[in-house]
């Protein structure tokens, strides 16, 4: 397979960008969104340790430090881009794809980091400002557990976008996967630990998700970052989530190549 | 002499759809078990086109000819049979043949919506690896000529339909392929847009030897821009060859169009040949196409003519007649 020049890559990204300015409120409003998850999550957290000093081995310093920081490597390493190649394959505006001389998963990649990069730019700035506001709570890490629970991430943002594409590409079978990819979105936020520290839960939960590779966007990075990881096992952490990473390049592969020759290319 | 550009042979293509009762309980059914409906979409079609050639595609809606298009182009698997174009298969989708060829779609926009049109053309340079000079050369040419210049800023959603068209035209042509098909091109646009569309195009065939196939729904496309047709219908094809021989064919009649200085009785023209219209002082008769001349003289000497036209029947009713008895079950072929 021949990679996209970096150039192409470069003005897929800037192409992104520009279309996201061209909608300005949205842009706005969707980070609205963004406050209030990590928002609601602190005053539940704040409730439970107004009557204890521990829960299920987090501080009230800790758990706080955890909602910030997954929120942050959440917004990393997420994407949308299962729902619009499944729009692009139902609509048929696949076929401007597939008539030039373009990789079309490739070409979503780029786009989906364009699309990405700006949507967690401004997150990012939402978060600072919580993280300002809870400075006193926040947990400061050493040196080899930042730089490991950012590479981390770095990998789970590649796995993530491949594994989106590979739920986009069902289209192909199951026409519309618009409900799938909803509530894909809903598992996979619960799944990273978006909406609670995993490890609260049974430890054969905490198998199964350390197995699968939806916590490696948010929970394990966020262990990995808060110090609950040794060296050792973070460095683990990074071989799981690159092999899904690998093993989901092959699967997307597969995928397209057995769902190309199914596309029907409906409504030119 | 090997200028065959395009090659198909025995080209199938089966779509498979399920049929669904109507209403919400015939929905529910439909999501436990649903009948599937195999359509043949094009059945064993076989042509070739040369190097420069303007093909034109005629069929009603559903004959088979955007399916043939899209496996032409490389959008489509055929399901059995042959085709190449430029020496390639098409939905083998090799880079280099890509950058040989391109689609015009009148019903889907290659351009982004939102973005001005020079953004999507941008994006195609990079994509077919455009070098600056070529790009900004064609750029010029092809924005001269469609007249656009001046919109090449503005977002493409609020361009009017046949400015758009222009800006596909032109995204399109930039990589300067040697092959380009056309859907529908002119579908929607107002008369001065599909002229000013149609006279790019022939331009742009003649000066490039640029091989066009097109599809249109307006037979004024088709009379203008080709000499050579190709009618399809209900997947097969039903005629190849060139507009005036099919019409020859086809019609077995002309048609004659007299006015006179003085006012003549209908039932002067019954012995002639069929009336097609009548007043006084006009008449349009069908004249079988051996006796149009013998007819012609006969009106000129026995009656107060003050002119006379000679005509072959229109296109379009042709067109529809073909279309009426290919058909059919049994299918008619016509053959050039």
């Amino acid at each position: 397979m021949r990679l996209l020049p970096l150039k192409l890559g470069l003005k897929i990204i800037e192409n992104s960008w520009v279309r996201s300015f061209v909608w300005r409120s949205d842009i706005f409003f969707y980070r609205v969104g963004d406050v209030v998850s990590p928002l609601v999550q602190i005053l539940i957290w704040n409730a439970v340790f107004a009557t204890t000093t521990a829960f299920a081995g987090y501080t009230k310093e800790t758990m706080i430090s955890y909602v910030l920081v997954s929120s942050v490597f959440i917004a990393l390493s997420r994407n949308w881009a299962s729902e619009n190649v499944g729009r692009e394959i139902k609509d048929g505006l696949l076929n401007q794809y597939l008539v030039k001389p373009v990789s079309y998963v490739q070409f979503v990649m780029w786009n989906t980091v364009g699309r990405t990069m700006l949507a967690t730019l401004m997150a990012l700035v939402v978060i600072v400002v919580l993280g300002f506001v809870y400075r006193e709570e926040l947990y400061v890490p050493d040196f080899p557990h930042l730089i490991l629970s950012v590479m981390i991430v770095a990998v789970a943002f590649v796995m993530n976008i491949l594994l989106s594409i590979a739920i986009g590409l069902v289209a192909f079978w199951i026409t519309s996967v618009e409900g799938f990819s909803a509530a894909y979105y809903n598992v996979r936020g619960l799944l990273a630990g978006g909406m609670f520290p995993l490890n609260i839960l049974s430890p054969g939960f905490l198998f199964a998700m350390n197995v699968l590779p939806f916590s490696y966007t948010g929970f394990v990075p966020t262990q990995v970052f808060l110090g609950k990881m040794t060296v050792v096992e973070s460095l683990a952490a990074l071989a799981v989530v690159s092999a899904w990473t690998v093993a989901l390049v092959v699967i997307v592969g597969v995928v397209w190549r057995l769902g190309i020759k199914r596309y029907e290319a409906v409504g030119i | 002499m090997n200028d065959i550009v395009i090659d198909v042979r025995g080209l199938r293509k089966t779509y498979k759809s399920y049929r669904k009762a109507a209403g919400f309980v015939g929905s529910v059914r439909s999501i436990f078990w649903r009948e599937a409906v195999m359509t043949e979409a094009v059945q064993g079609m076989d042509f070739s086109v040369r190097k420069g050639e303007l093909v034109g595609f005629l069929g009603p809606n559903g004959a088979g000819k955007t399916t043939v298009l899209k496996m032409l182009s490389g959008i489509l698997y055929p399901t059995s049979g042959e085709a190449t174009v430029l020496g390639y298969k098409p939905w083998e989708r090799n880079a280099e043949f890509q950058k040989r060829f391109a689609i015009v779609m009148g019903q889907k926009s290659q351009l982004w919506w939102d973005l001005p049109a020079m953004e999507s053309f941008l994006l195609n340079k990079e994509i077919y690896e455009i070098p600056d000079r070529t790009y900004k050369e064609s750029l010029e040419e092809l924005t001269t000529l469609l007249d656009i210049k001046g919109l090449l800023d503005v977002p493409v959603r609020k361009l009017s339909l046949g400015e758009r068209m222009k800006a596909e035209l032109v995204a399109s042509l930039l990589h300067r392929p040697e092959v380009l098909f056309l859907d529908e091109p002119t579908i929607g646009l107002d008369v001065s847009s599909q002229l000013a569309i149609r006279q790019f195009l022939l331009r742009y065939n003649h000066e490039n030897e640029t091989t066009i196939l097109l599809t249109s729904h307006y037979m004024e496309d088709v009379v203008a821009l080709c000499k050579r047709i190709i009618v399809i219908n209900k997947g097969e094809k039903v005629y190849d060859g060139s507009l005036e021989e099919m019409v020859r064919e086809t019609s077995d009649h002309k048609v004659l169009t007299v006015t006179f200085t003085e006012a003549v009785e209908r039932k002067s023209f019954e012995l002639l040949g069929r009336v097609m219209e009548y007043n006084p002082q006009r008449v349009v008769l069908h004249v079988p196409r051996a006796e149009s001349k013998q007819v012609a003289a006969k009106m000129l000497t026995e009656m107060p003519v003050d002119d006379v036209l000679i005509d072959e029947p229109d296109i379009e009713d042709v067109v529809r007649k073909v279309f009426k008895e290919t058909g059919r079950e049994g299918l008619r072929k016509y053959e050039s």
